[in-house]
């Protein structure tokens, strides 16, 4: 893993990169060399910090506002969230923005937790997909 | 394990480590949702508080209740012992909360 590729990753997260799930802690000082998660980054070559914040846009609120919710009814633990978050693959989790790799971790604890099912889910989708405004 | 059990355990339960003391950080890589960062693993660094009992999260992630509750401390480790290569100064250091399962009594 070279800083140019994580700054790579950074600018164009549709990239596709396979390689950060077995990334070697090339920093570790100890002679024994581990393998880490894709989703433990301490201490990996990152390269200057990407400034260019936006505001969280409607929906990424929604994301969160819902995270929030199903928190306060008992249906999810912080970390089962993160667990999910985790279990999403390394493509998919480097591949996806914050809120919807958020979005997807919660629907899959949800689909897990029988709160909707798959189908259920998709019916939903094939709605929204169905609307002028995606977003009202 | 019930509540009621694990609030016995608490009460009954003394934190294995005091303040002061050094500590390894265990150097495994087991699968599930793990809290210990990947770069303290193997480090040794001294107990700067302990924190209380929390339930585990390792098992909080996958839908059980946590208990039986565990130690939590916050570990205080040398920058410098941390990172190879390290080039801020001598007496900087990082403070890490490690439940005490992923602890043990670090050698001279």
């Amino acid at each position: 893993m070279t800083q140019r590729s994580v700054r790579r990753s950074v600018k164009q997260r549709r990239l596709s990169l396979p390689d950060r799930a077995v990334t070697i802690h090339a920093s570790y000082s100890s002679r024994k060399i581990l393998m880490h998660a894709y989703h433990d980054l301490g201490g990996t070559p990152a390269g200057p910090i990407e400034q260019d914040d936006h505001p969280a846009v409607l929906w990424e609120k929604r994301v969160e506002a819902l995270l929030t919710l199903v928190r306060r009814r008992g249906l999810l633990t912080t970390d089962e969230n993160r667990r999910a978050l985790e279990s999403l693959g390394a493509d998919v989790y480097h591949n996806l923005s914050y809120a919807e790799r958020r979005a997807l971790a919660l629907s899959n604890n949800m689909i897990a937790k029988g709160v909707f099912t798959i189908d259920e889910l998709a019916a939903k989708l094939a709605e929204i997909d169905r609307r002028k405004d995606p977003l009202p | 394990m019930s509540a009621s059990v694990a609030k016995d355990t608490m009460r009954t339960a003394k934190p294995a480590f005091t303040p002061g003391q050094r500590v390894r950080v265990r150097q495994v890589d087991p699968p599930g949702h793990i809290r210990t960062p990947h770069y303290i693993r193997g480090k040794s660094g001294v107990i700067e508080r302990f924190c209380g009992f929390f339930p585990n999260p390792e098992e909080k992630a996958y839908g059980r209740s946590g208990e039986p509750m565990r130690a939590l401390y916050r570990v205080r480790f040398v920058q410098s012992h941390v990172w190879t290569g390290y080039s801020g100064g001598a007496l900087d250091t990082v403070d890490i909360d490690l439940y005490e399962h992923w602890l043990e009594p670090a050698g001279a």
